[in-house]
């Protein structure tokens, strides 16, 4: 047991450290994550990343990886996550639609796919909660018919983020009209300039992240666009989304805000108020009890070990610390936190989705709880 | 960064555990701890073994002195009598433990620390369910100063002790509990069917294993400021969770023959010789300010 890093890895940070200082314009440390989700300038910074192999260091070389450890890979979430994701939603590419099209795609899917994402030229969203499917996913009704080399698809799907931006939706539509729960249900790769595929923006008080909804109105789509073997979706996103269950890396972003608030704090005179030294360093605890629990699912992935416990108890460390972080920022601010912008309304923002994004916490307890007492309790 | 333990520290905890295991179940504290002073568990051991072997104990629901000696013992001088080591602050009050089974009391007064062997008629065993031997101490008479600066070090380590028992102790309530929920049957079901119940040992688990492993890594990279954020969340961790998890048990948990209070009656004790979150949370502010100047930044 040691804590120390590689020399490999401390190298790839400071390198990555370097190149952020170099390339991200200081507004972007302002940022929260995913409020500049897509744009020119993001697709420039991907493009950069890739070309130096940092997008997708954690693949495989063949398919525009560099086999890097998975420390490269929490590294390189966690110096972007803090400098407000400057990745955009390419971060989903990157951790685990590329991943899934790696595992489960044809020759020309991955082909086609996973040079455009490991070299940082697309965006994508990802079609799963439906009204009635939100953490019960396996009850989602958008169906995908076949009919001779094509699949029509009908329904809808929403709180879909980034899809304003998205050029294919990794979609998950019943493919078999008779079944229910997780069986019949494929994925497909979808362009979202197909025609039938509508996308509105939900309004939502959510200022720093922006919803969608998206029909699909008799789409079509060729065969080839199914992402292995029909009706066998939900396994092929469980696998996917194993890797991905911890989220971003929010516990270093979080850290930075409560560091802020801190020197905040002492510059306005308000470290004596009551309760507030506390409240500081309760956040602060609160982050590094999540990156050590980050750091030890990223260990369990390292050693090829099942880290399904690891990542529950990660992902629950996190949505604590960002809410922790919220309050205190609150706390501080008080009434000038209630104005759009202001540092205590954004963690708050932030705060909430933690809690949500990427799946509900009460899914990693019900998780935790499984494996310290079984099923049923029996 | 390797979460595994290698085969030197295997070998040192398994060492630990079979001598554990040889003195039988009902081995009472003071015995254990002349045979584990008597072994060279701590010898050559580094802070994170020494963490490692105080939070083992800790985790077998045994209440000996031998993991705090292990944090201490290296940074004391070699010619002290041989025997356990307590150690109290000078500002604080309260009795202190293993103070009547110590051969020597450390006492910290900010950056000093004073070494007292107390005369019998000096010690005063205190009435205590807290599994710990406990006795007031005065440290009237003779002492012996350490170095500058000793006291800094010292009081370090006493926390990582305290951390590491604290860890050691919460993982062991935890599973205690967690077999009462599966055992323990009312309404028809098993308690541990209870969402309710399920999601607070769930959320215990988060604490428990972050408690721990904040531990290890500030035991391994011995910074002040990581062992100051270790010390804040042993302290919240273990406050929060020993009424949280008396709770899910019932009343039984107040019982001998249940077995829960062996650990959080220790926990509790050990959170309130760590020090409450108010203080440490006022520490960790002062580091940081003095942190700041150290580095000549201006935020």
């Amino acid at each position: 047991m040691e804590f120390g890093w590689q020399e490999e890895d401390a190298r790839f940070r400071r390198e990555l450290c370097d190149f952020v200082r170099d390339e991200l314009p200081a507004r972007w440390r302002d940022l929260i994550p995913g409020e500049e989700p897509a744009s020119d300038f993001t697709l420039d910074f991907c493009r950069k990343l890739g070309e130096r192999g940092w997008l997708t260091p954690h693949w495989p070389v063949e398919y525009g990886g560099t086999d890097a450890s998975p420390w490269q890979f929490i590294i390189l979430g966690e110096e972007l996550w803090s400098a407000g994701e400057p990745r955009g939603s390419q971060y989903m590419n990157v951790n685990w639609i590329g991943p899934a099209i790696i595992n489960a795609g044809t020759a020309e899917q991955r082909d086609y796919h996973l040079k455009r994402i490991s070299a940082g030229e697309v965006f994508w969203c990802q079609g799963f909660s439906e009204r009635d499917a939100g953490t019960d996913l396996a009850n989602m009704q958008t169906t995908a018919v076949r009919v001779g080399d094509e699949y029509v698809i009908n329904g809808e799907k929403v709180w879909t983020s980034y899809a304003a931006e998205a050029e294919f939706c990794f979609l998950l539509a019943r493919s078999d009209p008779d079944s229910i729960g997780n069986r019949g249900i494929s994925v497909f790769l979808v362009p979202t300039d197909s025609p039938g595929f509508t996308i509105e923006p939900i309004p939502s008080v959510l200022d720093i992240h922006e919803y969608n909804r998206l029909t699909f109105d008799n789409v079509r789509v060729p065969v080839s666009a199914r992402l292995g073997e029909e009706n066998d979706g939900w396994r092929v996103v469980r696998e996917a989304l194993s890797h991905e269950r911890i989220g971003g890396p929010r516990y270093a972003r979080a850290a930075l805000v409560t560091e802020r608030l801190r020197a905040l704090a002492e510059e306005r005179g308000w470290l004596r108020r009551d309760g507030i030294q506390t409240r500081l360093a309760e956040a602060e605890a609160a982050c590094e009890a999540a990156r050590l629990l980050v750091y030890h699912a990223i260990h369990m992935r390292s050693e090829k070990r099942p880290e399904d416990l690891e990542v529950s108890l990660a992902r629950v460390a996190i949505v604590r610390c960002e809410r922790l972080v919220a309050e205190v920022a609150l706390e501080l601010f008080e009434a000038e936190s209630i104005e759009l912008g202001s540092i205590g309304n954004s963690q708050l923002k932030t705060s909430m989705i933690a809690g949500l994004g990427g799946g509900s916490v009460e899914v990693q307890l019900n998780a935790i709880a499984r494996a310290m007492l079984g099923t049923t309790g029996k | 960064m390797d979460f595994d333990l290698n085969d030197h520290q295997r070998r040192r905890l398994d060492a630990v555990g079979s001598l554990i295991d040889k003195s039988g179940a009902a081995a009472d504290a003071e015995k254990l701890d002349k045979a584990l002073l008597a072994s060279d568990f701590h010898r050559g051991a580094t802070v994170l073994e020494r963490f490692l072997i105080a939070e083992a104990l800790a985790r077998r629901g045994v209440g000996c002195g031998y993991g705090l000696y292990c944090l201490l013992s290296d940074l004391l001088p070699t010619d002290l009598p041989a025997g356990l080591v307590a150690i109290t602050e000078a500002n604080r009050s309260g009795p202190v433990r293993f103070a009547d089974a110590a051969a020597v009391v450390v006492q910290l007064r900010a950056e000093q620390a004073t070494i007292h062997a107390p005369r019998r008629d000096q010690v005063r065993p205190a009435n205590t369910t807290s599994g710990y031997r406990y006795a007031h101490v005065s440290l009237a008479g003779q002492s012996r100063a350490l170095p500058d600066g000793a006291g800094v070090a010292l009081r370090t380590r006493w926390r990582l002790a305290l951390i590491a028992e604290i860890s050691g102790n919460t993982r062991s309530a935890i599973g205690r509990t967690a077999e009462h929920l599966r055992s323990r049957e009312q309404f028809g079901q098993p308690l541990a069917s209870f969402q309710a119940l399920r999601h607070r040992l769930a959320d215990a688990a988060v604490s428990a294993e972050a408690t721990t492993w904040m531990g290890r890594e500030a035991a391994f990279n011995h910074d002040p400021r990581s062992i100051l954020r270790a010390a804040w969340y042993a302290s919240d961790t273990a406050a929060k969770l020993v009424p949280e998890l008396v709770q899910m048990c019932g009343a039984r948990a107040f019982t001998i023959e249940f077995g829960l209070h062996t650990y959080t009656m220790r926990m509790n004790c050990l959170r309130l010789e760590l020090g409450g979150i108010d203080r440490l949370g006022q520490e960790l502010a002062a580091n940081d300010t003095i942190q700041r100047i150290g580095a000549g930044v201006a935020r």
